[in-house]
């Protein structure tokens, strides 16, 4: 027993290092994510400056992701995202390991899979958040899977925790919840107690009797209520903290700088390849490609389930709930944190069903062989065609690596940065987070955590020594305030004394002051 | 009245008291082999009523002895009857006089010819004058007259053999020290720091009150992975072999319940459980004239034994039930109220698991509910409080190997073991649950049972705070008495079991001390937020709210009002919905809402522990009577 806890931490351990030494020679290729600057340069602020440690606290999204890794940002040269999305999917690959090693060959066998997949590697490895809300996932379908056998209480509370916790990343995935809903819809027909026989038995039993068709539907709401009522119960909280912090219970919706792309969701798609256009058209159906390469194991799932029912309809309506959420928003929702749940629910679908199996065709046979490396092909091929910029950029950096110029752009104004002396900074800090993460303490600025943001704004040499702002070739260059703002004084013909001190294609450093 | 006349028991219990040949010939069966007189087994296992009895004597001509209690005296061979006391009591047999050449007797059964020839073989000498009296008369004679020393016992065991363990003492110096040198030191740093102070105390107010309930949820989380494993299979039980089963003790502590007497005789008939194994006891207060004139005119056959507990102080169920103990005959021992329902097959399955169990397991909790769940907004929240202790809460400890406090009844003893731990504290009034922490510190163990005995709920206001204020005083008296030494409790019981103790015994009264002061905090800080003061002082352009706002801002700065606020909130619903999950485990759906309204159960919570704090001080070991036999529900709803 003790010896194969300490080899399962030691798994653990080991399988972190491997991510953890992959994201960084990842990076050593060019690769990087605008979400871990973010997290890192959050988790500095709230440190750094007392008077926005509620606001930092409290709203910054997601707020599970940016509060798990603060603790690790103890080592200053590797963000804390990247320490967190090492150690979640290390221990989620170790736990499969053991799965796997238990299980019979073919999970063995798909433990490849889990060990090459991009989508796995990618939430390994990039430092976004990608990383909690794939094991999110594949909590919450594990413990579906689990209900749909058990109808108990505890896998039903389960589920709702996983719910909470995905609330508290982003209060959209509250829909989920509608995914459920069929799920605990059909399973309270198997829950009636002294009805025996197939579904439609139960079912015809169920609706011709007055008492049992009672009992059923007051199960059934019961059943949806202690599920949503943790998420339900943490948005009403947050509400109330938006309130009672700002006056306003939506605050949140409101507020800048509060996520890596607050500004806009079409941050992802800078420099965006036109030939990714036809994904995103409203009128046509391109955008189901990039579903279904996604969707290979789940698709295997579905057709290898011999008296798993439940497994296939929950899979079934996984793909059928991501397609129709890209469908109503391409932009929003054809991205790896909203689709990697048809990855989750299969991977969940193998494990929940592999004890099941028993005899299986040599055609089963084959194709289960052939799954892990037709997955990893066909996913490969999203990362190569996703409309995600940072997606797209991952696979290049393993098999082409190239210079991006935003980066290089970053890490020239951080340098610039650098080179100054203790210095207060005004800058729009929902952009230039990454340079801003760089500075040590030395340094402070005014940013949208600041109470004196809009005075400093009004009078940037009151307030500050360097500005930094962007020009218009940036894409953000309209949403940012400082730029807007010097606008704005310039056509009031205030002439603040400056001097620029570090310029390029996106960015400029103005130095205040004689 | 002396009787010269002579009495057959074909006349009296065949003829007069309507007992058939067959049912005479298995009492005579019993007799033999329980070792008990025939009119006991007739009267006590469920062949003839009290009533029936009277009635049968008064036809045949007996004028019944009525005893003056107050005036009886210990006969001058008082050791012989003291050490065979047990045998009087199945006798029904007490001697009222005696000296060197006369022999007087008060007995039950006057055709029981045996039974005064062993008394006159063990008082030496011939019966002179007997009296016939009824055998609830007999026995409460014999336990106030020949009783004290089993009653000085069942008050004194456990201050006698293990002092430290008893709460006849509250608080001891050491601990009266420890909190006087708190509260100066808490007064001088408040006076030279009072706001780092007062940020603190708050800080560490919430802070408690946040780890005590998320201990609570968690606890109930690790409870329901559980709930679908059986302890004992139905093949495990269809196994068990009636001949085999051992002589199984109910001990039924009464007090003034004369309503659900009737009850119980039923509830107990529906016991699974063969009946010449069972040893139950009725344990009747020698001064509660209601429940003892209740039995005795009973009109229908009971299966219990009365038993009849000497007056003395304390008057609490420990004490009752520890002189129950000195009584009692079965190889197991369990504790019911008047009014319980417990499974049938309890006993069967309690028998089982002891059997599957290590044998440091000495004590099985089973699960309590109610059966009058929905007879009013009180029992339906008592429902949900006991559905997650009893499903969730103590499952929950039982997996962790934390000491399990136990509940107030169907709690399965082994009697060895028991008597080995002393029974009962009789100065405390939470005597369970101590009694399970008790067990714990010694190495045993207690286990929980998936078997669900049904109660009723309190279903009256005042009459729950008097039961709950008990239940929380004798938490915090549980808490001192094992925190006299918190070393050797951390020694005893291991850091698992410490930190248990702290949130499960310690974190329950707490959390009642402290939310209405929590919550009176935020009803202030929302009236002052909102404005709402303002609106009360309308005569005035001069903002109220605001100005005390920055007045006590230093004390309550933003962040910690935001602490407090997330925290209370999300202790009340995590409270919510571990009240929901267990209805939602029982399916009672239509319980799942009422959990809702679970803040202002707390409340009630909050009065009845601030009742019982001051009882701690002034009374500590006052009783606080729960009345029963309020409810008008008879029969178990929905289960």
């Amino acid at each position: 027993m003790r010896k194969s806890k300490i080899s399962y931490w030691l798994g653990w351990l080991v399988f972190s290092i491997g991510y953890l030494v992959l994201s960084q020679w990842l990076a050593s290729r060019g690769f990087y994510t605008l979400e871990s600057f973010f997290v890192d340069y959050r988790a500095d602020i709230l440190v750094r400056f007392p008077e926005g440690f509620l606001r930092t606290f409290y709203f910054t999204s997601p707020a599970v992701f940016f509060l798990s890794s603060v603790p690790f940002n103890f080592i200053s040269s590797i963000p804390g995202s990247f320490f967190l999305n090492a150690l979640l999917i290390g221990g989620l690959t170790n736990h499969l390991f053991f799965k796997s090693w238990k299980g019979k060959y073919p999970s063995k066998f798909f433990f490849l899979y889990i060990l090459f997949s991009p989508v796995i590697l990618f939430a390994g490895t990039s430092g976004t958040s990608l990383a909690v809300y794939l094991v999110l996932y594949y909590l919450l379908f594990y413990v579906t899977f689990k209900y749909t056998e058990s109808h108990s209480v505890f896998h039903l509370t389960l589920m709702s925790l996983t719910m909470g916790l995905f609330v508290l990343m982003d209060m959209e995935y509250m829909k989920l919840i509608l995914l459920l809903v069929p799920v605990l819809f059909f399973v309270s027909f198997f829950k009636a107690k002294g009805i025996r026989g197939n579904f439609y038995t139960r079912a015809s039993v169920i609706f011709s009797n007055n008492s049992q068709r009672r009992k059923f539907f007051t199960g059934f709401f019961s059943s949806v209520l202690i599920v949503a009522f943790i998420p339900l119960m943490s948005y009403l909280i947050f509400l109330m903290i938006n309130k009672v912090f700002s006056g306003s219970y939506f605050f949140f919706e409101k507020s800048t700088g509060d996520s890596w792309n607050s500004y806009s969701v079409l941050f992802p798609l800078i420099s965006i390849n036109e030939d990714l256009w036809p994904n995103l058209a409203q009128i046509n159906s391109r955008f189901l490609g990039l579903i279904l390469l996604l969707s290979v194991t789940a698709i295997y799932q579905i057709l290898d389930s011999k008296n798993q029912a439940a497994k296939s309809f929950i899979l079934i309506l996984v793909i059928l709930f991501a397609i129709s959420e890209a469908a109503d928003n391409k932009m929003l929702y054809l991205d790896l944190n909203n689709l990697s749940l048809i990855t989750a629910s299969a991977i969940a679908a193998f494990f929940y069903s592999q004890n099941g199996l028993k005899s299986r065709s040599l055609t089963l046979k084959v194709l289960t062989l052939a799954l892990p490396v037709l997955a990893v092909l066909l996913e490969f091929g999203y990362f190569e065609n996703s409309i995600v910029q940072q997606e797209r950029h991952f696979a290049a950096s393993i098999f082409d690596p190239e210079e991006d110029p935003n980066l290089k752009s970053i890490e020239k104004a951080s340098l610039a940065l650098q080179n100054q002396n203790s210095a207060h900074i005004l800058a729009d800090d929902a952009i230039f987070y990454p340079e801003l993460s760089t500075l040590d303490k030395s340094f402070t600025w005014e940013g949208h955590f600041s109470p004196y943001y809009m005075h400093a704004l009004q009078q940037p040499e009151a307030y500050a020594d360097l500005i930094l702002v962007t020009k218009k070739d940036h894409p953000l260059h309209l949403n940012d305030i400082v730029a807007t703002s010097l606008k704005r004084l310039d056509s009031l013909k205030i002439e603040l004394p400056k001097k620029v001190i570090y310029e390029d294609e996106y960015r400029q450093l103005i130095k205040i002051g004689k | 009245m002396m009787h010269t006349k002579e009495y057959y028991r074909k006349s009296l219990f065949q003829e007069k008291g309507n007992l058939r040949a067959d049912q005479i010939e298995r009492i005579e069966f019993l007799e033999k082999s329980l070792q008990k007189s025939f009119l006991k087994i007739a009267l006590n296992y469920g062949y003839l009523s009290r009533r029936a009895w009277k009635k049968a004597l008064i036809e045949e001509g007996v004028e019944l002895y009525q005893f003056n209690f107050e005036s009886l005296e210990a006969i001058s061979n008082q050791e012989v009857v003291k050490t065979q006391l047990h045998w009087f009591l199945d006798c029904l047999v007490f001697p009222l006089k005696q000296t060197d050449d006369y022999l007087e007797v008060v007995l039950s059964d006057p055709s029981d010819s045996i039974n005064i020839n062993n008394v006159e073989e063990l008082l030496g000498q011939k019966v002179d004058k007997f009296h016939v009296a009824e055998d609830l008369d007999v026995l409460k004679a014999l336990h106030i007259t020949y009783g004290l020393d089993y009653l000085d016992k069942a008050i004194f065991r456990i201050y006698d053999s293990d002092r430290e363990s008893c709460a006849i003492e509250t608080f001891t110096k050491k601990q009266l020290i420890f909190i006087g040198a708190i509260l100066i030191l808490g007064a001088s740093l408040f006076y030279f720091f009072p706001v780092g102070v007062a940020i603190t105390f708050n800080l560490i107010l919430n802070a408690l009150l946040f780890l005590s309930i998320s201990f609570k949820f968690l606890l109930t989380l690790y409870g329901s992975r559980m709930e679908t494993s059986r302890k004992v299979s139905k093949a495990e039980l269809d196994k068990v072999n009636d001949d085999e089963l051992p002589i199984y003790t109910i001990l039924l502590p009464v007090f003034k319940e004369s309503e659900v007497i009737h009850k119980l005789v039923w509830n107990l008939r529906n016991l699974d459980y063969p009946l010449e194994k069972l040893d139950v006891k009725l344990l009747i207060e020698a001064d509660d004239a209601m429940t003892y004139n209740a039995v005795k005119d009973m009109n229908f056959p009971c299966i219990f034994e009365p038993l009849i507990i000497p007056p003395a102080q304390p008057k609490t169920k420990p004490k009752a039930c520890n002189y129950g103990l000195y009584f009692s005959k079965g190889k197991y021992l369990t504790i019911y109220d008047a009014e319980d329902i417990p499974d049938n097959n309890q006993l069967k399955l309690v028998t089982s698991l002891f059997k599957k169990i290590p044998d440091d397991y000495v004590v099985i909790q089973c699960a309590l509910n109610y059966f009058n769940k929905k007879e009013n907004l009180l029992t339906r929240l008592f429902t949900l409080e006991y559905s997650y202790w009893f499903d969730y809460m103590l499952p929950g400890l039982d997996n962790l190997d934390v000491p399990i406090p136990l509940g107030g009844t169907s709690n399965h003893f082994k009697f060895d073991k028991l008597m080995e731990l002393g029974g009962w504290d009789g100065f405390n009034v939470t005597e369970d649950a101590d009694l399970g922490l008790r067990a714990y510190a010694k190495s045993y163990k207690v286990t929980v049972l998936d078997s669900t005995t049904l109660e009723e709920a309190n279903n009256d206001f005042f009459n729950w705070i008097r039961q709950r204020s008990r239940w929380i005083k004798g938490y915090m008296q549980t808490y001192l008495v094992h925190m006299r030494n918190p070393i050797k409790l951390l020694q005893k019981v291991g850091v698992k079991g410490f930190f248990g103790f702290q949130f499960f015994i310690g974190g329950t009264f707490f959390t009642f001390l402290v939310y209405p002061i929590l919550l009176l905090f935020l009803i202030f800080m929302l009236i002052l937020n909102t404005g709402l003061l303002d609106f009360l002082f309308f005569w005035t352009d001069y903002s109220v709210s605001q100005n005390i706002l920055e007045s006590i801002q230093l004390f309550f700065p933003d962040w910690l009002v935001i602490i407090a606020i997330f925290n209370f909130s999300v202790g009340n619903l995590m409270m919510i919905y571990v009240n929901m999950m267990a209805v939602f485990r029982r399916r009672s759906y239509t319980l799942i809402l009422y959990a809702l309204i679970n803040p202002l159960y707390w409340l009630m919570h909050s009065i009845s522990a601030y009742k019982g704090l001051i009882q701690l001080i002034t009374k500590p070991f006052y009783w606080e009577k729960t009345n029963h036999g309020l409810t008008k529900s008879s029969k178990p709803s929905s289960i």
